[in-house]
């Protein structure tokens, strides 16, 4: 005999039922055991069955996804409040939380590297804020002192992962994160071209057409050239390296040439396996 | 008021357990009631093996059952999931104590006979329920099972509790429910090969 056969003989089974007589005269003598003496029909009332719902919602996965939710929507808007907060706005704590969780999230040595020289970046663009707003020395110093040990902590990091023989990588020529003056901006790539073509007879030195990064912005000047070589930005072969000017820059109070040079070493490092 | 009856949502099997535990509920544990009782009565039925036995064993489930409720025992039980698997649970330490009284461990062969014949003069439904020889050696195999095999494919088979609710009515893993599943069903076509 088959199992499936069997299991189609149990489910048979279920056809064994007590009276309907039965049932219905033991439900009327189970009534009277649970009311015992009290007539009225108990009903639940409103906030009883408002509190079964929400006891429901208590079940594990309504409050995974609840607390998920709440993680996500709060961690979404401290990003995006605290992007642009400088040091003593309240805002600003939220921006060191969401570094410190987007360090939290890096699993490997060369992200958390990255992320340490983005920080690094973030310091000294605070920094040149904090200067251009008269604000007091004590918070350049806590700032200078967090660039510091973001540095050292990427210098660490860079040693493990890429000895210094193996580094070197081409150099990269970085463009500068000014707007140039001969850039006449426009407002996309290709209505830019006429334009381009215009600046490249007037500066027969560029063998290309220009690129630019607009970001997406049709305004007038807000565009990048990625093409161009900026002269100012020292060329570097090796993120080590780049770490190593951005410090000495830094300590020369050449805060933008640090910024620039740690673009830079972000970039060296993409590019090294 | 609305009745509550009335509502699906309030009448599920966690809302149920939930009502009761919580407010101790007497309508919920009446809805339970009549959700549950032909289960529980077929359960028994198949472990003591005669109708009145069985009815007096159901009766006796949900009087317990409400002693549970009444004196807030049943918030203690956190084990269990679903009011259904807390029913079983006591539904078969029910059987167990008529078996220990009754120093009757097996539903033997002679005794089905008996009880069959009964049966069939006293009760219409359960004659339905036999159809045919092959039915009613199947009942006579399943109570020759082991007491645990038997109550497992009742469960599953018969009354369609799921993996969790048995196991949480007989205190072991899913996996172990799976793995009995699977044995007692062999167990039984090997009975049933064996004639």
């Amino acid at each position: 005999m088959k199992e499936r056969e069997i299991i189609a003989q149990l489910k048979q089974m279920k056809a064994v039922r007590p009276s309907q007589q039965w049932l219905q005269e033991q439900a009327v003598v189970l009534r009277a055991q649970v009311y015992s003496g009290v007539e009225e029909r108990e009903e639940l009332g409103f906030w009883s069955k408002f509190e079964i719902m929400t006891a429901r919602l208590s079940q594990p996965y309504a409050m995974v996804a609840l607390i998920a939710l709440f993680f996500l929507g709060s961690g979404t808007a401290g990003w995006v409040a605290g992007q642009n907060a400088k040091p003593g706005e309240p805002l600003y704590i939220a921006k060191q939380l969401s570094e410190k969780a987007q360090f939290a999230l890096a699993f490997n040595d060369k992200s958390k590297a990255k992320l340490n020289l983005a920080f690094a970046r973030e310091r000294a663009s605070e920094i040149l804020a904090m200067i251009a707003s008269n604000q007091n020395g004590d918070k350049v110093a806590g700032l200078s002192n967090d660039f510091h040990k973001e540095l050292s902590a990427a210098m660490a990091r860079l040693e493990r992962i890429m000895p210094q023989s193996k580094a070197t990588v081409r150099p990269v020529e970085v463009a500068a994160t000014k707007p140039k003056a001969t850039a006449k901006a426009a407002p996309a790539k290709a209505a830019a071209k006429p334009a381009v073509a215009k600046n490249q007879k007037a500066t027969t030195s560029q063998p290309t057409d220009p690129e630019y990064f607009t970001a997406g912005s049709n305004k007038d000047g807000l565009r990048v050239d990625i093409s161009a070589v900026d002269p100012t930005v020292p060329k570097v072969d090796n993120a080590q390296e780049a770490v190593k000017k951005a410090e000495d820059l830094f300590n020369n109070q050449d805060y933008q040439g640090a910024q620039d040079v740690l673009n830079q070493a972000n970039q060296l490092l993409d590019q090294a396996k | 008021m609305s009745n509550i009856s009335d509502n699906s949502f309030f009448s599920s099997d966690k809302n149920l357990l939930l009502r009761l535990k919580k407010y101790k509920d007497k309508e919920a544990f009446l809805e339970a009631y009549q959700s549950y009782a032909e289960d529980i009565y077929r359960f028994l039925y198949f472990k003591v093996g005669g109708e009145e036995d069985a009815r007096d064993l159901t009766s006796a489930v949900f009087v317990k059952a409400w002693s549970y409720v009444r004196d807030g025992r049943l918030k203690d039980e956190e084990n269990y999931k679903s009011l259904r698997a807390f029913l079983y649970k006591i539904a078969r330490n029910e059987a167990i104590d008529f078996f220990r009284a009754k120093k009757a461990v097996t539903f033997t062969e002679a005794s089905l006979d008996g009880q069959t014949a009964d049966i069939a003069s006293s009760q219409d439904l359960l004659a339905e329920a036999a159809q045919g020889s092959d039915n009613e050696a199947l009942k006579r195999h399943l109570a020759h099972l082991k007491s645990e095999y038997q109550s497992v494919l009742v469960m599953y088979y018969i009354n369609e509790l799921s993996i969790s609710e048995i196991a949480s009515a007989l205190g072991k893993s899913k996996g172990n429910v799976r793995v009995t599943v699977f044995r007692s069903l062999k167990a039984l076509r090997e009975l049933m090969e064996q004639e």
